[in-house]
Parts: structure tokens; C-alpha cells; sequence
């Protein structure tokens, strides 16, 4: 009885204020002040999770998003020096539209939320939080694992790595060749037109 | 084995990035080579395989429309690679700045391909979610691949943007049905789902098809389209229009036929609604384009209309007519685009007006480029009139006659505007200084071929047979 009540209260306390911290994730100005701020919301999505008996996926999420993504986008906003860095100030229609089609979503939302019948587990089994579990079913080519998932999101992963750094690479100087960013021997060639290779 | 051409794919993407390290510059076109040798075996091993069935307990299965598709697929990255080539080779005569890295393009491009064809054969919402995600993360990184081109970036950022948009729309779709299903298979949804239609179901739909409109580009959900196509490299504009379209329709059909199978009948006035609202406006807007790439850009937002005829009814013929369709029009709009990157190699232009007089400085070309834009036009006896027939008598067995009206009209129109660009390369003189503009001999190869494609397939009807006897059964499998 006692641990129900402090579960709920926990929640709604937990609940409440992450949606005052995602609030000011929104409207803060500033653009370190919004990464702690989401740092905050984070945090306490990870507490939400340990309510629900899911502590893996609370340290999975404190330490990818917490430990990892928010701060990578701190180290950028004072790397590049745009902490103090002012948005512009959305025009009057813009702001008005937004905010509508924000409410309206969050209307429709809460009213489907409120008025179906959402399903619970109908396997009927014990949701675990065993981490060998877990583990197994990730790399589990039976029907019950997810191991194509798994490799596919390896793959994204690659690729997205290869592909951020191949844009964020330095761009080289005008006079080198363009095919390896100029930085290997041989691309003479290459520093030159066709036309004007053909007539040489 | 089931699963062969998807792993020689990313079998290739792999070893392409490990042998890059160990050639030198000159050596280097290698990559592209050892790429299209992948496609080759891939393409080979599809074509090989006869066998349907399921991989991994139930979470891959290869069945006819996933075959399909990923000849489709396979054949769209495959002349993509070729038209990439002497871009990134440097074999062109007007340089193409902030181009390079080759293996990693090849790469990356290899490993989106692998996520569609990943898409198409996936049973459950996380494989079919994280490889929709393969399919288009890296894209973003090959719309902004010219590094300082301010156009390329624009287009990756603004990719990136409201692709995430559409992807956070699909999740919470995703999210929507798993709730009220408690299912995370895609068939036992698509057989629960009926007895669950309420407000969230609607939901769901919403979030779904918007998410499914966004990546098949049809309006409303089209706004993506033009800065991407405009701004990314040209053969990447090329792979996004017909295999990203590609991959969009693979979408519609997991969605549209698997999930929602069942409602698809009573959905079908949404469905004709779509259709006409995205081959109007596409149609229009394309009018008033100067830029050859966004003005492709509006035809396939156009042509994705025509595409939604087929989901009509829906019967067994529209998943024939919509592949071959498909088929159709990646060989058609590669056959357009193959002038336009080899005009650009030699050129370095891209706008309408700069093809005048092709009919002088390069005949043949133009008389290609010709055929094929009057086979996306739908002149009889072009592919291009076959798929669209094949579609619009879907349309017109499922009663909706205003609908094949309107997209006859709609047909018309698109005469127009393909005829501006047919006018400037016959009728508009060329430049006083204008000489021949040659061509080398991997687009001319690439271009024959993609040529023959266009006038065989609409007098030989072997293929549309073959698709539809391979598909007959695979919808009624779906809606039993």
C-alpha cells in the first residue's frame, strides 16, 4: 500500500518535472542553458524507467543520452563558441500557427490516449530486467531474437559515422585536387581539367 | 540462399571502404569497378534465386513482390554507380568542385541500398523501422557530399530535417499500433487490427500515411523534394528519384497493403484524394521550373501520383501495374537523367534554357533524351503509356472514372512542360560558339541500353506478364 503510494507520487513528481524541464528546453534562449535543461528531461525519463522496473534500459539511457549525446552537444555549442548565441524571434504568424498546430496535436493526442483501449502484454509473460536476457534475445537468430535489427543498426551506424565524416571533413584549398581532398601524392593529374589535360 | 544479394551488398560496401585504403590515387577507379562487380553478383544471385521463404524465424522473408523489388533496387543503384563514375573519377570536362572521396560514396550509397532491400523483405516494426533508417540516414550524407557547395549542404540539412520529422511521425504510428495490437509482427497487425478501429486506429492511419507520404514524396508531403533535388550531386539527385521512390513505394506497400489491408478497401476515396492532389500540383508547379533537377523534381512528385492509382480497389493487378510500373519509370528517369549529368560533365549547366540547340551539338542525345521524356510524358507506344494504362484501368475497374479523367488531363499537362525542354534542344538555335559536345563511351553504353529499355518495354509485354503471374496470389495471401 505504502510502496503503491509512493510509486504514484514518485511518478507524478518525477512526471511533472521533466515537463517543466522540456518546457524550458523549448523556450530557453540560450543554448547551453537548453542542452542542461534537456539533460534534466533525460535524467528523469531514466528515473520513469526505473519505476517501470526497467533498470537496464535506465542505465542504458543515462549513459547514451545522458553521458553521451548531451554531452557532445554541449562540447559543440562551447566549442563553436554560440552559447550565448540569440535564435531569431519567430515572426507573430509563425508563433500563432505553431502553437496551434502544437495544441491541436496535443488535443487529438491526449483524447486518442484517453479514449482507446490499448492492449496490455497478451503474451502474459513477466516483463524481465535480466540483462543476460536481454542480451541473448538481442543476438538470438530464432523467432524470438532480434538479431537482424541488431546487424542492420550496426550498419547504420558505419555509415552514418563515414558519412558525417566525410561532410565534416576540412574542405581543401582551392588549388589542390578535389578526388581525395588533395592530400595523397599522384593527383597531379587531376589538378587540371579534361579539356586542358587533353591539350597539354 | 534467401538472403545472398542483401549480403553480397553490404559485402561489397565493406570491402570497397577496406581496399580504398590500399590503393593509391591513380588506382583508385578501382572502387567504382569493384562496386559495380558487387551489384553484379548481387543482381545475379536475385536473379538466381527462385526459392521464397523466411530467414531467422519469420523476421526476413523473401516472397515474390520482395523479389521484385530488389531487381528493382539492385538495377537502380547499378546505373547509379555507372553515372557516378566519371564525376568522381574526374573525367569530365567542366570540374564538379568538392566531389571526392570516392570509396566512401560508394560506400555509403551501397549501404542504403542494402537498407531498402532490407525494407521490402523485413515482418517486424523494428527491422522494418531501423532499415527504413539505413535507407535514409546515410542520404543525407550523400545529398551534402559536395562539400563547398552552400546548395548541397542546404539540401542534406534540410533533408535531414523533415526526414526526421516524417521518421518521428512513423514511430509514433508505430507506437500507436503496437499498443493496440500488442503485436510487433506485421501480418498478425495487419490481421488484429480490424477488430481495433477506433480513434487511435485513426491516429495510427494519420501518422502513417503521412509518414509513408513523405517518403514516396506525395502531397502534401512533398516539400523535401525540390531544395534536395536541386541541391545534392546529380547522381545522387538520379538514385533519389528512382531509388528512393523505389523505397517509398516498398514503404506503401508494407503499410498500406500489410498493415492496413484490411481498411485499404474503405480507404480507397482517401487514397484517390492523394493521388489527385499530387499529380495536379506536381504537374503545375513543374510548369514554372527553370532548373532542369528541381523540375525533375516535380515530375516524379507527378509520376509518385500516378503511382497511387494502383493502390485503388485493391486488386491483384495493381501490385503488377505498380511494379512494373516502377520498372518502367526507373528506366526511363535514369535514361533523363543520364543526359542530364552527361550535360553537366561536359557543360557544367543545369538550367532548361541551356539545352537549346542539343539537337546540333549532340543528335542522338537529344533524340534520347526525347524518347524518354515523352515515355514519362505516356506517348503511345513508349513504356511509358504501357504503366500508365495498366495503372489507370486499376483506377477504372475501382470505379473511380473522375480520378483516370483527371490524371488523362493531368497526362496532357506533363506534355507540356516535357515538350519546353523537347523545344529548347530542337527548336531553340545553339550558341553561335557551340561545338560538338562528345560524350564518353560509359554514359553512351549506359544510355543505349537505358534507350532500349524504354521502347522494348512498351512493345514487348514478356516482363509485365512475368510480374503479374509472379504476384497474382501474393495480395490475396495478405487479405484472406
Amino acid at each position: 500500500m505504502i510502496v503503491q503510494a509512493t510509486h504514484t507520487v514518485l511518478f507524478y513528481l518525477i512526471a511533472a518535472l521533466a515537463l517543466v524541464m522540456a518546457l524550458s528546453v523549448v523556450f530557453s534562449r540560450k543554448l547551453l542553458r537548453a542542452a542542461i535543461a534537456l539533460m534534466g528531461v533525460l535524467a528523469l525519463t531514466a528515473g520513469l524507467y526505473i519505476l517501470l522496473g526497467a533498470e537496464f534500459l535506465a542505465g542504458v539511457q543515462v549513459l547514451v543520452y545522458v553521458g553521451g549525446i548531451v554531452v557532445l552537444i554541449v562540447f559543440a555549442i562551447m566549442l563553436t563558441r554560440s552559447s550565448d548565441l540569440l535564435e531569431d524571434q519567430p515572426t507573430l504568424p509563425r508563433a500563432l500557427l505553431g502553437a496551434f498546430v502544437g495544441l491541436v496535436f496535443l488535443v487529438m493526442s491526449s483524447a486518442v490516449f484517453f479514449s482507446s483501449p490499448f492492449q496490455a502484454d497478451t503474451s502474459g509473460a513477466q516483463v524481465t530486467d535480466d540483462t543476460v536476457a536481454i542480451g541473448r534475445s538481442l543476438l538470438d537468430y530464432g523467432p524470438k531474437g532480434y538479431v537482424l535489427p541488431f546487424e542492420i543498426i550496426s550498419l547504420l551506424l558505419l555509415a552514418a559515422a563515414i558519412g558525417g565524416i566525410v561532410i565534416a571533413r576540412k574542405i581543401p584549398a582551392p588549388s589542390q585536387p578535389f578526388t581525395s581532398g588533395g592530400d595523397l601524392p599522384g593527383e597531379a593529374d587531376f589538378t587540371q581539367p579534361r579539356s586542358q589535360r587533353e591539350e597539354a | 540462399m534467401l538472403m545472398l544479394p542483401e549480403l553480397l551488398v553490404v559485402a561489397t560496401a565493406l570491402v570497397v571502404l577496406v581496399i580504398d585504403l590500399f590503393l593509391s590515387e591513380r588506382t583508385r577507379w578501382l572502387t567504382g569497378l569493384i562496386t559495380l562487380l558487387g551489384l553484379l553478383a548481387a543482381m545475379a544471385a536475385a536473379c538466381t534465386n527462385t526459392m521464397h521463404g523466411a530467414l531467422l524465424g519469420g523476421r526476413f522473408v523473401v516472397d515474390a513482390v520482395a523479389w521484385w523489388f530488389d531487381i528493382l533496387l539492385i538495377l537502380a543503384a547499378f546505373v547509379t554507380v555507372i553515372l557516378s563514375m566519371d564525376v568522381l573519377n574526374g573525367n569530365t570536362r567542366v570540374r564538379m568542385r568538392g566531389l571526392g572521396a570516392r570509396a566512401e560514396y560508394y560506400c555509403v550509397l551501397l549501404f542504403t541500398l542494402a537498407g531498402m532491400m532490407f525494407l521490402i523483405s523485413s515482418r517486424d516494426l523494428i527491422t522494418f523501422y531501423v532499415s527504413l533508417e539505413l535507407a535514409t540516414i546515410p542520404m543525407f550524407a550523400l545529398a551534402a557530399w559536395r562539400r563547398d557547395d552552400a546548395r548541397s549542404g542546404e539540401a542534406g540539412l534540410k533533408y535531414v530535417i523533415l526526414a526526421a520529422l516524417s521518421s518521428s511521425l512513423i514511430v509514433y504510428g508505430m507506437a500507436l499500433l503496437y499498443g493496440l495490437t500488442g503485436q510487433t509482427n506485421l501480418d498478425a497487425i495487419g490481421r488484429i487490427l480490424p477488430n481495433h478501429v477506433g480513434p487511435a486506429f485513426w491516429f495510427a492511419v494519420a501518422m502513417l500515411v503521412a509518414g509513408a507520404g513523405s517518403k514516396f514524396t506525395v502531397v502534401p508531403f512533398h516539400f523535401w523534394a525540390a531544395d534536395v533535388y536541386q541541391g545534392a550531386p546529380t547522381p545522387i539527385t538520379a538514385y533519389l528519384s528512382v531509388a528512393s521512390k523505389c523505397v517509398g513505394l516498398a514503404f506503401m506497400f508494407q503499410v498500406l497493403f500489410r498493415i492496413f489491408g484490411g481498411w485499404l478497401h474503405d480507404g480507397s476515396l482517401l487514397v484517390s484524394i492523394f493521388a489527385a492532389t499530387t499529380m495536379t500540383l506536381g504537374n503545375t508547379v513543374a510548369i514554372v521550373q527553370h532548373n532542369i533537377k528541381r523540375f525533375m523534381a516535380f515530375s516524379a512528385v507527378s509520376q509518385a501520383g500516378y503511382f497511387l492509382l494502383g493502390f485503388l480497389g485493391p486488386n491483384e493487378a495493381g501490385v503488377a501495374a505498380m511494379l512494373f510500373y516502377m520498372l518502367v519509370y526507373i528506366v526511363t528517369n535514369l535514361g533523363v537523367f543520364t543526359c542530364i549529368i552527361w550535360y553537366q560533365n561536359e557543360t557544367g549547366r543545369e538550367e532548361i534554357e541551356d539545352y537549346r540547340g542539343l539537337s546540333q551539338t549532340n543528335p542522338i542525345m537529344a533524340l534520347m533524351m526525347m524518347v524518354s521524356l515523352f515515355s514519362l510524358a505516356g506517348i503511345p507506344p513508349l513504356s511509358g503509356f504501357v504503366g500508365k494504362f495498366f495503372l489507370f484501368s486499376i483506377a477504372s475497374s475501382a470505379g473511380y472514372h473522375w480520378l483516370v479523367a483527371l490524371a488523362a488531363v493531368n497526362s496532357t499537362v506533363s506534355l507540356y512542360y516535357y515538350l519546353r525542354v523537347i523545344r529548347q534542344m530542337y527548336i531553340e538555335p545553339p550558341d553561335a560558339d557551340a561545338r560538338r559536345i562528345p560524350i564518353t563511351k560509359k554514359l553512351a553504353v549506359t544510355e543505349a541500353f537505358l534507350f532500349a529499355g524504354v521502347v522494348i518495354l512498351g512493345i514487348v509485354p514478356t516482363l509485365y506478364e512475368s510480374i503479374h503471374a509472379d504476384t497474382a496470389t501474393w495480395l490475396a495471401t495478405l487479405l484472406r
